[in-house]
């Protein structure tokens, strides 16, 4: 066994294995088993299937089109457009949901621009399933339009002579060559969709209880830990189907295709113009609209603040980015903006270090895989599974005993948040470093001592240059998945140490123009420091290297 | 049967074919051979409807085949890497056609009936005409170059399509293969009577299919004949290279008397009869071949290499020839070549 796996599989084991098991064991407690409990855990269930269907369906209405659009055609602007339609996959649950309030919410600029109309939005399933569609379109984009642009169109040619017409190329060549692509897209948005806690959270409220939002108020508000227990059990099980059902069709059903140059063309008759042209307004639309509402709104005035009289100066202001910095209210729990994105930054910072610390290691350790490393390999990278509410919950039940001494609780600590964010960032960094520590070969080391560099020479104009890039965009990844972790968050920071996240959805909930709005510029503020580490990432990364 | 009329195509305002015209009469096997980047692949997509001429015609039976989709014209079209359907069986890729086209047949009165056996015995059958008996159920992601290649074969023959097209079929296979299925498919050929456009670059593949050639180069074609007509009188300096047909040597045109010309070559002043008209000065290209007769060359030999059942022996001054026995190198032998002109250089 390689020793420098060990620090990886042991913060796994402590941190992610245990408070599983935790929830295992509570979860077999009998006193679960009531028909209630059982009736309400079946309800839920059926409800978290039921919008993770529909919303695996809406995603594949838009996205088979769109992943056809982007395989087939070729349009100005068309690799800004998929930037554009691939960027909500990474933005914080926080900010998509501020951004679908701000367009369609009750005090943004659809009721604003229609104050008459009936139309309501946030507390429907429309918003939920909206906001799924939202983030997962560029999952089907990706990977069927993916297979789509490396189908070989000799095949529909062999087709065509071969006696069949359009439609019959269709059904019987180029569908069922996409069969397999399609169902991984297809079990990959649905275990998105069926693990998704925040959109429901903010955009559904409490009325939508998918196993996540349940799993949350059985264990917060209601403090019935061994039902929140059962919940997680049976998320968990159902992850881990997804996920094995995902892996298979990966694996085995993938057609072997032949990688062929793209064969994107411009459209040529009218029927592909209007169908490329529409689509474009279609997309840019659905994908911009929400992330643009949302900066817009920060900066406009368009009701009362709370307890305000007379005239309401509508308007362009600076006043919500200006209020983050002041303490208005002295309550108890009241936190001053500056002070939770103060507590993310830092967390952030911790999970940054803590996860290279351990990720570094263990990447440079799998390297050169054998049975037993690789076996470690998919171990460690388990927590992707694993739903971050269900982690909350793990850390709720396992950490509550004193642990050092007798006063001292891992569970009010500060630590506990970037201990479950770097479980949930891990996976990406090792996943991240290992093929940039691969992609050093040997030969690279040896021709530049061959020509007279010294080991050290060496190290410093061979591995340091490559290495670099991927330390600083594993850091970023670790930094952005915590600065936008919601679910965890949500059930393990305390009141007086909100996350930004945490905190806007606090914003969003109280009443008040002032208070909205500053839950719109907190969004801006974490949506462009999520861009920014976006783009950064992206500049990063090594031509070549794989996407994830 | 296949008529081509005038034929041309050009790809982003580069000409790539030119006034192409030819046709394909009942059993007969055309070559179409030329280099890659010819257009020879465009022009076997235009026959099969896959792409439109900017001009010109595709005739069958004298009937203009413009407004008939690919799906409709009962050709069959082998590809170079076979483009096989990997999420289908060999059965199932065999049959594609059958089913396909007994659709088509249902709905379309207006191509001749040809009476479908039951699938099963017609898969078979093919399967038996390409020697690829029992590997129905096969997966075709497992077979080799060559078995694909024949089950390509068999989807493509067993609708029993009116022309036969292949488009490099044996490209990617090794010598061996090459040959053999060569030889079979000239049987195949011969046996079913289907009229057949063969597409390839290598000329030796051409000679031993064709019945005849057409030699196409740069989207025009250079010359047309049956496969002994075009070795034996190549009629240009880059047909002569291209099919390897003895030695090409370029000069200049010293003197003229009458039909006599003197011509300044590498290996020197070389006197010769031409029926083209020369003026002192132009440049010529001139073939010469290992013969009986002719004229004696004695040259030093530089290099001998063995090729098949001959040995290929190069001269001082860059002459190649063919002979029985190995001579040694550095020692001077004498030669005779027959000589004619090819025109300009």
């Amino acid at each position: 066994m390689k020793l420098r796996l060990l620090p990886a599989v042991l913060f796994l084991a402590i941190f992610f294995f245990l408070p599983l098991a935790r929830i295992l064991v509570l979860s077999v407690d009998a006193s679960v088993f009531t028909a209630a409990h059982l009736e309400r855990a079946f309800f839920v269930f059926r409800f978290t299937f039921y919008q993770a269907f529909l919303s695996t369906l809406l995603t594949f209405l838009l996205g088979l089109p769109s992943a056809f659009l982007f395989a087939r055609f070729d349009f100005p602007g068309k690799s800004i457009l998929r930037a554009v339609t691939a960027v909500p996959f990474m933005l914080p649950t926080v900010v998509v949901a501020a951004g679908f309030n701000a367009l369609l919410g009750p005090h943004g600029w659809l009721t604003f621009l229609f104050p008459q109309s009936s139309f309501q939005f946030t507390g429907t399933l429309t918003a939920i399933l909206l906001a799924h569609v939202f983030y997962n379109t560029t999952i089907v984009i990706r990977i069927v339009g993916n297979a789509l642009t490396h189908l070989d169109p000799r095949l529909a040619q062999a087709a065509r002579v071969l006696g069949a017409d359009r439609l019959r190329v269709w059904t019987h060549v180029t569908l069922p060559l996409l069969r397999a692509p399609m169902l991984a897209a297809a079990l990959l948005v649905f275990l998105f969709d069926f693990t998704s806690f925040g959109v429901i959270l903010l955009l559904g409220g409490p009325q939508f209880s998918t196993l996540e939002v349940e799993i949350y108020i059985q264990s917060l508000q209601l403090l019935n830990l061994p039902m929140a227990a059962l919940l997680s059990l049976i998320q968990l099980l159902c992850t881990l189907v997804f996920s094995i059902l995902y892996a298979r069709v990966v694996e085995r059903a993938f057609v072997p295709l032949m990688p062929k140059p793209s064969i994107a063309r411009r459209p040529k008759n009218l029927r592909e113009k209007i169908f490329v042209a529409s689509f474009i307004a279609l997309l840019a639309s659905f994908f911009v609209a929400p992330l643009l509402s949302l900066p817009l709104r920060s900066v406009t005035r368009l009701e009362a603040d709370r307890g305000q009289r007379g005239e309401i100066p509508y308007g362009i202001t600076g006043d919500y980015y200006s209020e983050l910095f002041v303490n208005r209210r002295n309550s108890v729990f009241y936190v001053p903006p500056l002070d939770a994105a103060r507590n993310s930054l830092t967390y952030a910072a911790a999970t940054v270090a803590l996860s290279l610390l351990l990720g570094f290691p263990a990447a440079s350790a799998l390297i050169h895989p054998n049975r037993l490393t690789r076996l470690l390999d998919s171990f460690l990278l388990l927590p992707l599974g694993a739903s971050a509410v269900t982690l909350g919950l793990g850390y709720i039940i396992t950490f509550n005993k004193p642990l050092i001494t007798d006063h001292w609780l891992l569970i009010t600590s500060p630590f506990i948040i970037p201990l479950a964010h770097t479980i949930i960032a891990l996976p990406f960094v090792i996943r991240t470093l290992q093929p940039a520590l691969a992609s050093i070969p040997e030969r690279l080391r040896h021709a530049a001592a061959t020509l007279g560099a010294s080991p050290v020479r060496v190290w410093q104009t061979v591995d340091l240059p490559i290495l670099a890039r991927a330390v600083l965009s594993a850091a970023t990844f670790a930094f952005t998945v915590s600065l936008g972790e919601f679910g965890a968050a949500t059930l393990l920071s305390r009141p007086d140490f909100p996350t930004l996240p945490v905190a806007i959805a606090r914003f969003l909930s109280q009443p008040g123009g002032m208070n909205y709005g500053q839950a719109m510029a907190m969004s801006t503020i974490l949506m462009c420091v999520t861009l920014a580490g976006i783009l950064w990432i992206e500049r990063l990364r090594l031509p070549g290297a794989g996407e994830f | 049967m296949l008529a081509l009329k005038n034929i041309s195509k050009s790809y982003e305002s580069n000409p790539l074919l030119t006034d192409i015209s030819f046709t394909v009469a009942a059993g007969e096997t055309v070559c179409l051979l030329g280099a890659s980047g010819s257009g020879k692949s465009t022009l076997l997509r235009i026959i099969a409807g896959l792409e439109a001429p900017d001009a010109g015609q595709v005739c069958w039976g004298g009937v203009d085949l413009a407004a008939v989709p690919p799906h409709l014209r009962d050709f069959g079209l082998v590809f170079q890497d076979y483009a096989l359907f990997p999420h289908l069986s060999v059965f199932d890729n065999v049959a594609f056609g059958l089913r396909m086209r007994s659709r088509n047949r249902r709905s379309l009165a207006t191509l001749e009936n040809v009476a479908y056996a039951d699938e099963k015995t017609l898969v078979k059958e093919m399967l038996d005409i390409v020697n690829l008996r029992g590997f129905e159920a096969r997966r075709v992601t497992d077979l080799s170059g060559g078995e694909q290649q024949r089950v390509a074969l068999a989807r493509a023959l067993a609708p029993h399509p009116r022309l036969l097209m292949f488009d490099e079929p044996l490209g990617a296979l090794d010598r061996t293969m090459k040959d053999d299925l060569l030889k079979e498919l000239r049987a195949i050929l011969h046996r079913t009577n289907i009229p057949a456009i063969y597409v390839t670059h290598d000329q030796e593949e051409a000679f031993a299919i064709a019945d005849r050639i057409l030699l196409l180069r740069e989207g025009v074609i250079l010359r047309e004949g049956a496969p002994a007509e075009v070795w034996n009188d190549p009629r240009s300096a880059w047909a002569a290279r291209f099919l390897g047909v003895g030695n090409v040597v370029e000069g200049k045109v010293s003197n003229v008397s009458g039909v006599r010309y003197q011509v300044e070559t590498n290996l020197g002043v070389l006197k010769m009869q031409c029926k083209h008209r020369h003026a002192v000065g132009e440049h010529v290209s001139l073939l010469l071949r290992a013969s009986d007769t002719g004229m004696k060359l004695k040259a030093a030999v530089e290099d001998v290499a063995f090729n098949r059942d001959q040995f290929r022996v190069t001269l001082r001054g860059g002459l190649m020839i063919e002979l029985e026995r190995a001579p040694k190198i550095g020692a001077e032998i004498s030669v005779l070549f027959a000589m004619e002109c090819l025109g300009d250089a």
